[in-house]
């Protein structure tokens, strides 16, 4: 599904080297968790992979489905089926988070060359999705973010991500900010889309959410490396030692 | 050097003044009563003592009329009627045409509003209008004095006392021709208590020059719903300037979107006279290149005066600017020295969609009352390139994804329109015009 092959990669207005050799292979239906420290450049990562402006790729490929994704503009990969949930989703004001949904899954299949959904249709599609993430009509009214709770703006990535489907999603921190009950409600979401076709790149901070969304592999990155693999285990192991090893390294 | 440039521009306003007095002197005014005919020689005095203005008066720094000084624009094709007019709009219960300023009969359509509110031709009502005509205006301003001295027609409604309308008046103003200079005249009374919505159109062909005033008067306790949309030719120059007094528990409810003309000046002058008076001054532009390749300058400029306690003003601008666009700001809100209690919210905010596009904003308080609440705020922005990525990480592709931002901007001042079959007509000329011009 995705491969990235001694990724280097650099903050374009300073020059300065973020990412310094990735190396990571996820196959279809698998999912796995990168944990690190604060700066190791794992959001660094996901905006490099979904292709967002400001980044020189300086080295290395990244293979999607088959893809070269760095040559794509970000609409392309997103009609490719790759999907990123912002660590800080962006609040635009004036565009009805409703009206953004259907556009965007209507962009994506117009690309893909499949049929639009019409407005009633999307209703219906979108209501139920939403009961299940408990986002309420009255959020779906709203500007796309704009007031949003720092948990609701989590579980409008969700939503959106259980609306448009993708092949592989990125979670940047989805759980940080959450409540308890929030982030059951999450993994819920995140849980019914597990397939054995769609595949998962989990960030995060925290071992608890790993509890409720088991990973087939755990990567810890530091210094703009993956420094370690293993199974799920090794969430445990750093939640007790932390990261000092690797960072040293 | 400078002095060459200054003869040069002395020279200019000179040449032009005596091709519009020749232009006066030429009409006819037998027919006109006695105070007719001085107000006009009154205002061919007060344009032919200074021209047009020059980018040297204050209130004109930033908007250039040169190419009227330089006598550009003189009545050339005064005939022409190239413009095609459309049926009457699906909002419209009734509405009156003038064709390069005069009224249209077989154009119109009035029968509507027949026996609910009066609706005719200035023309015909001019020798009646004694005590109307001018009255609200300011007469040694030289643009006014100009359409004082040549106006010929316009609209002027009379809504009796207590009548509210429902029914939507629209004004077509429609322009054509070569060179073309038309002065359009209007006129407007509320009665007590009553309630109009109207809307004009101001549309045309080709390079010609219009310079109307307005006059409103909304008495005690009326509502006025002014909606105006200027869809001028992009070779043509369109001044406005509106005249508005607003009585006790009165509201004037103005709306101007425009996204025509090579140089327009939309300018409302009012006077809140009555404590509880409301005004609404809410816009947006749309602008970008015009016809000559040099960038459309749009120019709002708008003066409110708080005469007595308990009153209440809100301004709204809103301005896109792509290519070459110019937009110019000038907001003065003026509150007198026993006026307390007042409210007076003013917001102009532009977004840049090129770097070429240039703003200029100039906001002014006057305040000599202390129980005032007084605001206004400037901002110039590009589009939020953080919303553009994420709305294309969502599959959105980039135009359609700044299509979207773009008209969420100006949606926030459209949504502010009172009458919904309005509000949709102006979103529609608005999203029409970001299709043609905002795309890349
Ligand atoms: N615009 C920028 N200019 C300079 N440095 C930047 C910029 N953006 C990010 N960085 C730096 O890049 C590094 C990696 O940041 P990144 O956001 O990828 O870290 P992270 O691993 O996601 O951290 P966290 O766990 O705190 O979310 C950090 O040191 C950050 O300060
Ligand atoms: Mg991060």
């Amino acid at each position: 599904m995705l491969k990235i092959s001694n990724l280097h990669a650099a903050i374009e207005s300073v020059n300065k080297p973020i990412l310094k050799g990735v190396d990571l292979e996820i196959g279809t239906g698998e999912i796995h968790a990168i944990m690190g420290p604060n700066g190791s450049g794992k959001s660094t990562l996901s905006y490099v992979l979904s292709g967002r402006d400001g980044y020189e790729v300086t080295g290395g490929s990244v293979d999607f489905a088959g893809q070269d994704l760095m040559d794509m503009e970000p609409e392309e990969r997103a009609a490719a089926g790759l999907f990123l949930a912002f660590q800080y989703p962006v609040e635009i004001p004036g565009v009805q988070t409703m009206t953004f949904l259907r556009t965007a899954l209507n962009e994506i299949k117009k690309a893909r060359g499949e049929k639009e959904i019409d407005a009633v249709g999307f209703l219906k599609f979108v209501r139920e999705k939403c009961k299940s993430l408990n986002i309420s009509d009255d959020m779906m009214r709203r500007a796309v973010n704009v007031g949003f709770s720092g948990g609701e703006k989590k579980r409008n990535e969700t939503l959106q991500m259980a609306v448009l489907e993708p092949k592989l999603a990125i979670l940047d921190e989805t759980d940080s900010g959450l409540d308890i009950d929030a982030l059951r409600v999450v993994a819920d979401g995140v849980n019914a889309l597990r397939s054995e076709n769609r595949s998962m790149l989990v960030i995060t901070h925290y071992q608890r959410l790993l509890d409720y969304i088991v990973p087939d592999k755990v990567h810890v990155m530091a210094n703009g490396r993956i420094v370690k693999s293993g199974g799920k285990e090794l969430a445990l192991e750093l939640e007790e030692h932390g990261y000092a090893q690797y960072e040293a390294a | 050097m400078l002095n060459t440039k200054r003869r040069k521009e002395t020279d200019q306003v000179s040449s032009v003044i005596p091709v519009y007095q020749s232009l006066y002197s030429n009409k006819d005014h037998s027919s006109d009563p006695n105070w007719l005919r001085e107000t006009r020689d009154a205002g061919m005095s007060a344009f032919a003592g200074q021209g047009f203005p020059s980018v040297r008066n204050e209130k004109w720094k930033y908007t250039n009329l040169a190419s009227l000084s330089a006598g550009d624009f003189i009545a050339v094709e005064p005939e022409n009627d190239a413009f095609k007019i459309g049926p009457k709009s699906a909002w419209a219960e009734a509405r009156m045409v003038f064709v390069n300023g005069v009224y249209r009969e077989e154009l119109s359509d009035i029968n509507a509003l027949k026996g609910q509110v009066k609706v005719v031709r200035l023309h015909h009502s001019l020798s009646t209008m004694k005590d109307y005509f001018g009255f609200l205006v300011d007469t040694a301003l030289p643009t006014v004095g100009l359409n004082s001295a040549l106006m010929q027609d316009g609209y002027r409604v009379v809504v009796a006392d207590k009548a509210k309308i429902d029914g939507i008046l629209e004004l077509v103003f429609a322009n054509s021709g070569h060179k073309n200079a038309v002065f359009p005249r209007n006129s407007l009374k509320l009665g007590k208590g009553s309630e109009l919505t109207l809307v004009e159109r101001h549309v045309g062909q080709g390079s010609y020059f219009t310079n109307s005033v307005g006059e409103v008067d909304v008495q005690d306790g009326a509502k006025f719903h002014h909606y105006r949309l200027q869809d001028d030719d992009i070779s043509a120059i369109s001044l406005s300037h509106s005249f508005v007094r607003v009585g006790a528990d009165a509201l004037y409810d103005n709306f101007a979107l425009s996204t025509g003309a090579k140089l327009a000046r939309n300018e409302i002058s009012c006077v809140i006279e009555g404590e509880g008076g409301h005004l609404n001054l809410l816009g947006a532009y749309l602008i970008s290149d015009a016809a000559d390749g040099k960038g459309q300058t749009c120019d709002t400029t708008t003066f409110i005066d708080h005469a007595v306690a308990n009153t209440t003003s809100k301004e709204i601008y809103k301005g896109v600017l792509d290519g070459r666009g110019h937009g110019v700001f000038q907001g003065k809100i003026l509150v007198r020295e026993d006026a307390q209690k007042i409210e007076g919210n003013q917001l102009s905010r532009a977004l840049m969609l090129s770097d070429k596009a240039e703003i200029n904003t100039k906001p002014e308080l006057e305040i000599y009352a202390d129980d005032v609440i007084c605001s206004h705020g400037a901002t110039v922005g590009d589009l939020d390139e953080e919303g553009l990525f994420y709305l294309r990480s969502r599959g959105i592709p980039k135009t359609k994804a700044r299509a979207l931002l773009v008209k969420s901007f100006v949606g926030e001042v459209l949504e502010e329109i009172h009458n919904e079959a309005i509000r949709e007509a102006f979103t529609e000329h608005a999203s029409n015009w970001l299709v043609a011009n905002a795309e890349g």
